[in-house]
């Protein structure tokens, strides 16, 4: 074994902490390209919007996919499709407040009825932030809701003997 | 994939490259002084802090954990130094006479220093009246009443102050790093030996002694290994102090001014003012001084904690400055309560002529004497904790009749200006013990004399025990 030498520890601990840095440095640069398409791809999966669990899921999904994009590389700016991803919260939240308006429209029962107000404003306040009202068509109609379901609201008017005339109920 | 997301590589990657940097402080630390390995240390931890500056310093999280954990080791260490140094000593001076007069002068020099951080920053306060069109308190009516409340809370009277200073529950005062409560114990315990040695004899009492003495080689055991790892958690917590104020940097820029002063007040206040006293009063090389004490300085800088640099600090003082271990571990220990003058003189008073300025609040002669009256005061007792800043200055304002809200909107430049306030107040500690130490006849010059480099290499600590 002459003429070969012994490596010290400390050269070894260092050619380690060489190779981890640069494992490390590639890994950080792989995930944060896959975090990316992750995100990109979640968003292609929402698809038609539509008020179910199964879209809802899919948009929390993605959105959950976002959220975790390291801001201090500004991965979210790399996101191609982040545009799809908001309309589709705000096609969400649009067809949760259309559901609490056919139930008022079509005569369900109150509880029924404020139940869907409810969900309604859960989904505007889960996705949307203040100021975003205005990116959501009917959201004047889930204002009105809540106001007509207030305490005494729908007891209220019915009371008063003066029903709302049937109004034709606009298509999602 | 999960598992790939799930796991921060860049936190790993930034760890391995501290790694990296720590091999090359080692390999330093084999050819030069500690000063410079320290030094360097800070340098690195910088660099790495800038590079790796992310939101909420995840990039540094494992880097912070190494720092955080020496922080952590070297606090749990402060109360037992103290306990057993201050017995130790004292009961080998076998006087009672001796332990007052090292009492009296060390409160004397730490409020002696206070005393000239606060006319300083009185001085600052004035001639930089830059600070009259700042628009940093238009916010102040924002500041809600729940934040207002819990600041408030933070503040006790003069009187709590004291009583807080005097042991009440021995394990809780230990537990609690309660310095002067741990002083005031350690010494009742000497002078109780000395009592008893005195006029039973002193083989009745010397197992305890022994006992003493056993437990001290230990912990300094302990201690020695501690602070040889000083320069590496330098590196690690200058690293996440540094990215820290680097992510935030806009906030600080709008007070960089303020900033810019309390570094410039603290540092004066460190090495200038210090510096005369350590020529003048202690008799001493003040470069050579502030050579010796660096470690103990670049601890205090990076760990934003006096008690944390206090078992460095007495180090420095014992086996590179030559101050006596009973003037020491007395003393220093007591700078991190009483004085402070980084945190509870430098930080209030030119927080307070901040907002009277920004503010235009017509203040006269009388106003500012109150005020340094107050700080003094307020100076008698603080614990030397991060944070203890905050806890003055709300003091201070509250005392003032000033609104704590103020203190609240320049919370984002505490940690930077933290740094600065700490140095400071580790730089008087040591500069007093070594006044001290002079007047008591208790400074060896020879081991002062030494060179700095033989003394790292003999680990005088162990030849002398």
């Amino acid at each position: 074994m002459a003429g070969k030498t012994k490596t010290s520890p400390a050269v070894k601990f260092t050619i380690v902490l060489i190779i981890l840095a640069a494992v490390f440095l590639v890994l950080s640069i792989v995930s944060a390209n896959l975090s990316v398409s992750r995100t990109i791809n979640a968003i292609d999966t929402i698809g038609t919007v539509e008020f179910s669990d199964d879209s809802k899921g899919k948009i929390d999904l993605a959105l959950k996919y976002y959220g975790e994009l390291d801001p201090d590389l500004s991965l979210q700016s790399k996101v191609t499709n982040a545009d799809e991803l908001t309309a589709a919260k705000f096609e969400y939240v649009r067809l949760a407040i259309k559901n609490a308006y056919l139930a008022d429209k079509n005569g369900e029962d109150e509880a029924t009825v404020k139940e869907y107000i409810g969900l309604a404003r859960e989904s505007f306040d889960e996705y949307c932030s203040t100021g975003e009202c205005k990116n959501v068509s009917n959201y004047d109609d889930l204002t009105a809701l809540e106001s007509k379901y207030s305490e005494g609201g729908a007891d209220a008017s019915q009371s008063a003997g003066s029903p709302e005339p049937a109004e034709e109920i606009e298509l999602c | 994939m999960d598992f790939l997301l799930s796991i921060n590589w860049i936190a790993l990657f930034a760890l391995s490259i501290v790694g990296l940097l720590f091999v090359l402080l080692h390999l330093l630390s084999k050819k030069t002084n500690r000063t410079v390995v320290t030094l360097v240390a800070l340098v690195f931890g910088a660099v790495v802090g800038i590079i790796f500056a992310s939101e909420n310093n995840s990039y540094l999280v494992w880097v912070e954990l190494i720092g955080n954990i020496y922080v952590n080791v070297i606090t749990a260490l402060a109360a037992p130094i103290i306990i057993v140094s201050i017995i130790s000593s004292f009961v080998s001076l076998k006087s009672k006479q001796a332990v007052r007069s090292i009492g009296v002068r060390s409160v004397f020099w730490l409020l002696a220093s206070a005393a000239g951080a606060i006319v300083l920053s009185l001085a600052a306060g004035s001639v930089f009246g830059l600070w009259e069109k700042s628009t940093v308190f238009d916010g102040i009516a924002a500041v809600s009443d729940s934040i207002v409340e819990a600041y408030g809370d933070l503040k006790q009277s003069f009187d709590q102050t004291l009583l807080g200073l005097f042991p009440s529950n021995i394990i809780s005062d230990i537990a609690n790093n309660n310095i002067v409560a741990i002083i005031i114990i350690a010494a009742a315990i000497a002078l109780a030996y000395i009592g008893v040695a005195s006029s039973e004899g002193e083989e009745k009492v010397v197992s305890f002694k022994d006992f003493v003495e056993a437990a001290k080689k230990i912990i300094f055991k302990i201690l020695r290994f501690v602070i040889d790892l000083t320069p590496y958690a330098v590196l690690c917590l200058i690293a996440s102090s540094a990215a820290a104020i680097f992510s935030d940097i806009d906030t600080i820029l709008q007070l960089l001014l303020l900033v810019g002063i309390i570094y410039a007040v603290a540092f004066f206040h460190a090495y200038i003012f210090n510096g005369v006293l350590v020529k003048f009063v202690a008799k001493l090389d003040p470069i050579k001084f502030f050579k010796k004490i660096f470690s103990a300085q670049a601890t205090a800088f990076t760990t934003q904690s006096s008690i944390g640099t206090l078992p460095v600090t007495i180090d420095a003082l014992e086996n590179r400055v030559g101050v006596s271990e009973e003037v020491a571990n007395f003393t220093a220990p007591l700078g991190t309560t009483i004085g402070m003058p980084g945190c509870t003189c430098v930080w209030p008073v030119l927080l307070v002529m901040f907002f009277v300025n920004a503010t235009g609040l017509d203040w006269g002669v009388s106003n500012y004497i109150l005020l340094a009256v107050v700080t003094l005061v307020l100076s008698l007792g603080s614990a030397g904790v991060p944070g203890i800043a905050i806890v003055s200055s709300v003091a201070v304002f509250s005392a003032l009749d000033l609104p704590i809200a103020a203190v609240v909107l320049l919370i984002p430049i505490n940690t930077i200006s933290d740094m600065a306030r700490t140095l400071n107040n580790a730089t008087c500690a040591a500069v007093s013990a070594a006044i001290v130490a002079r007047k008591e006849g208790q400074l060896d010059d020879s081991v002062f004399d030494q060179e700095e480099k033989k003394i790292w290499q003999a680990k005088p600590k162990q030849v002398q025990q």
